[in-house]
């Protein structure tokens, strides 16, 4: 998988609401059009997160805690 | 930064961005982060602050040491946080009151939050019926008894209940007792909403609905949101609009 590519692909779609609108309404397409592999595609088309994260890396932890109780 | 990686940035936030000597980054994926590095290429993540087991107070102290000794230095610093800097987030407040307080300028740019992205991925406009909005643990501990008239959001529903700041693991029990708790006020069926922005184009928001009763059962994750929509309807204040000469016919009428 070229994981560059599917950056570029995945920063674009973000940017560009009409390319994100094309990709609402025919995602295959839209990805096949960009260049991705076929792997890259079905890892999208099928929702397989892991394979997704293969490709951009795993989430980070995205959490803001409001209560601290630091041990004094 | 906003939430969507790259397309919620605003143009000010982008040049500042771009103009700063260093840029410290809190992202949600490490394509985020290379986004930003293509900005700048002195982008520094402050994701290795965090730690399973370690208190998230010790995590955030560190993270604004480490911005401030930058400005020390005296570097342009600018910090680039997912979501609104200052939404939910005490790192990006602190830094900027201690560097204005050591005489430095400091200011924080607004961004797209998540609550932003909620209104437009669920359709609800907070005029309608107001909101109240808490991170789930400050609701739970603190005296909020919530208007079951307006909606209520939950934020980091996962972690309700959750008082030692050392783990990022959601426990069901007590997920049980916010669920009996809410029930003071609303039915165990009452429909409520999971809601997830979407941090990249290729994920779907999640805007999953549930009864308040299946709410323990089901997958929450640390960024997942508990929307409970009204359970009553709106009661005019017979008092105030008495005082205004006004009658609930005025609300009806058009010209």
């Amino acid at each position: 998988m070229s994981k560059k590519k599917f950056e570029e692909f995945v920063i674009k779609l973000s940017e560009d609401p009409k390319l994100n609108q094309s990709y609402i309404e025919n995602p295959e397409a839209v990805m096949k059009d960009f260049g991705l592999e076929q792997s890259e595609i079905k890892a999208v088309m099928q929702g397989d997160a892991k394979e997704v994260d293969k490709l951009l890396g795993t989430k980070a932890i995205c959490i803001k805690t409001i209560i601290l109780m630091k041990d004094k | 930064m906003g939430i969507l990686l790259a397309g919620h940035v605003t143009v000010r936030a982008k040049r500042a961005i771009e103009n700063a000597d260093i840029v410290y980054c809190l992202a949600p994926s490490p394509v985020s982060e290379k986004w930003l590095s293509t900005l700048n290429k002195n982008c520094v993540s402050l994701q290795p602050h965090y730690g399973e087991g370690k208190h998230r107070m010790e995590s955030y102290e560190g993270m604004v040491a480490q911005m401030l000794s930058s400005v020390e230095k005296g570097l342009d610093v600018c910090g680039a946080f997912y979501g609104h800097a200052g939404v939910f987030s005490w790192v990006p407040h602190e830094t900027i009151r201690k560097a204005r307080k050591a005489g430095f300028y400091a200011e924080m740019e607004p961004g797209i939050s998540a609550e932003a992205c909620l209104y437009s991925d669920l359709g609800i406009d907070p005029g309608d019926y107001g909101i109240q909005s808490y991170e789930a643990s400050q609701f739970l501990f603190f005296d909020h008894p919530p208007n079951p008239a307006s909606y209520l959001l939950l934020w980091q529903v996962a972690l309700a209940g959750e008082s030692t700041a050392r783990t990022f693991h959601s426990d069901a029990a007590k997920i049980d007792m916010l669920v009996n708790y809410l029930r003071k006020w609303y039915p165990e069926n009452h429909e409520v909403i999971l809601y997830e922005a979407a941090f990249l184009p290729v994920e779907k928001v999640r805007k999953e609905k549930i009864t308040l009763g299946e709410l323990a059962r089901s997958k929450l994750e640390l960024h997942t949101t508990l929307v409970i929509p009204p359970a009553k309807k709106l009661c005019f204040n017979h008092e105030i609009m008495d005082l205004m000469g006004l009658d609930e016919e005025s609300f009806l009428r058009r010209d």
